[in-house]
C-alpha cells in the first residue's frame, strides 16, 4: 500500500511542480537540463521504493505510475477544463506581424525565439513576414505566414 | 481589445479566446514560483528538518534534572539523534533511570547510541531504560538514535527521570 501512496503523491508532487514550472522550462533539452532531468529521476526514486528493492515494489511502482497517466489523459479527454488547466491552452505570441510583449514576456519567449522557430518551419528572416505566432500547449511554437504579397514588401 | 486582424480565421479567433484562461494559468505560475521561494527558505530555516536553525530544539524537565536535545523537525523513515543529559543529582544507584512514554514505542524505532544503556524494559508507562553513571560525573549522557514510523503527525512525547516530572518534547514528522 506504502509505495502506492508514495507513487501517487510524487506523480502529484512532478505535476504540479512541471505545470509551475511552465511550458518552455523542458520544451528543448539542453545538455544541463537532461541532467537536471536525471538529477530530477534520482531524487525522486529514493522517496518512490524507500529501502525495498524488491521487483515487486519496483513493479507496483511503475503500474502505479502509468496507470495514473492513462487515468490522467482520460480525465483530459472528457473534461476539457482539466485538459486546459493541466496542459494549458495554445497563445498567439505575434499578430500580424507585430509581438505581443506582454504574452511573450509572461510566457519567457523572447524575438529570438520566435525567430528561429519562423527560419526553421516557413524560411522567413523577419517578423513582419510572420502572420501570427502560436506558443502551443507542448511547448512549441508554431508559425503562420502572411500570405503571399503581403508582409516584408517595405523592408525587403 | 483583440489584437487580432479583421480577417483573421475563426480557428485563430477560438485561440485567442481561450487567452482569459493561459492569463489565469500564468497567474497561478507566478503565486506557484513564490510558493516554491518560500519552500525552499522553510528548508534553508529547518522547517524541513535535518539542519538549519530551526530543526533542532532542546527542553528541560521542570526540576532540571534532564536537558534534552531533539530533532524538532523529523522525516518520516529518517533517523534522528535524541541527546538526553541528565544531572549528576539524578543518578540513583550509579545508573539513571529514563522512563520514555508509550510514544516512543508506538511511532518511532529506537535504536541506542553510545552509551549502550544497561537495561531497557517496556511496560505500560513506555519504555524504561537504565544508563550506568561514571563515577564522580556532574552530568550522565544518554543518546538514542529515533527513526519515526508515523508521518504527518505532532507529537508531544515525555520523558522523564524515574517517577520525576516529565519534558515534553514536540516534535512533526514530514512524509
Amino acid at each position: 500500500m506504502e509505495t502506492v501512496l508514495r507513487a501517487i503523491a510524487i506523480y502529484l508532487v512532478l505535476l504540479v511542480v512541471f505545470r509551475l514550472a511552465g511550458r518552455r522550462t523542458l520544451r528543448e533539452l539542453t545538455a544541463f537540463d537532461f541532467v537536471l532531468l536525471l538529477l530530477v529521476g534520482e531524487a525522486t526514486q529514493q522517496a518512490l521504493l524507500a529501502d525495498d528493492f524488491s521487483v515487486t515494489n519496483a513493479v507496483i511502482a511503475i503500474v502505479t505510475l502509468i496507470g495514473l497517466d492513462v487515468a490522467m489523459s482520460m480525465l483530459k479527454q472528457r473534461a476539457s477544463l482539466v485538459e486546459r488547466l493541466i496542459d494549458g491552452v495554445p497563445t498567439i505570441l505575434v499578430a500580424d506581424g507585430k509581438p505581443l510583449r506582454d504574452r511573450m514576456r509572461m510566457a519567457r519567449v523572447d524575438d529570438q525565439d520566435v525567430l528561429e522557430r519562423a527560419r526553421a518551419l516557413q524560411g522567413l528572416e523577419r517578423m513582419d513576414q510572420i502572420r501570427f505566432a502560436v506558443l502551443e500547449p507542448g511547448g512549441d511554437i508554431t508559425i503562420i505566414p502572411q500570405p503571399e504579397g503581403r508582409g516584408g514588401a517595405g523592408r525587403g | 481589445m483583440s489584437p487580432l486582424p479583421l480577417d483573421a480565421s475563426a480557428e485563430i479567433r477560438r485561440i485567442e479566446e481561450c487567452h482569459p484562461i493561459q492569463r489565469r494559468v500564468w497567474r497561478v505560475q507566478r503565486i506557484g514560483w513564490l510558493g516554491m521561494a518560500l519552500f525552499v527558505l522553510a528548508a534553508l530555516l529547518g522547517l524541513m528538518g535535518r539542519g538549519g536553525p530551526l530543526a533542532e530544539a532542546e527542553t528541560t524537565t521542570p526540576d532540571g534534572a534532564l536537558r534534552i536535545r531533539y530533532e524538532r523537525m523529523q522525516r518520516l523513515g529518517s533517523p534522528t539523534t535524541l541527546r538526553i543529559e541528565a544531572r549528576a543529582g539524578a543518578v540513583e544507584e550509579g545508573a539513571i533511570a529514563l522512563q520514555l512514554d508509550r510514544a516512543f514505542l508506538r511511532d518511532w524505532r529506537l535504536r541506542p547510541g553510545v552509551p549502550v544503556p544497561i537495561a531497557a524494559a517496556a511496560g505500560p508507562d513506555g519504555l524504561l531504560l537504565r544508563f550506568r553513571a561514571a563515577p564522580d560525573a556532574l552530568h550522565v549522557a544518554a543518546v538514542l538514535e529515533m527513526t519515526p514510523e508515523r508521518a504527518f503527525m505532532i507529537a508531544r512525547p515525555e520523558i522523564a527521570v524515574g517517577d520525576g516530572p516529565p519534558a515534553r518534547l514536540l516534535i512533526l514528522v514530514w512524509p
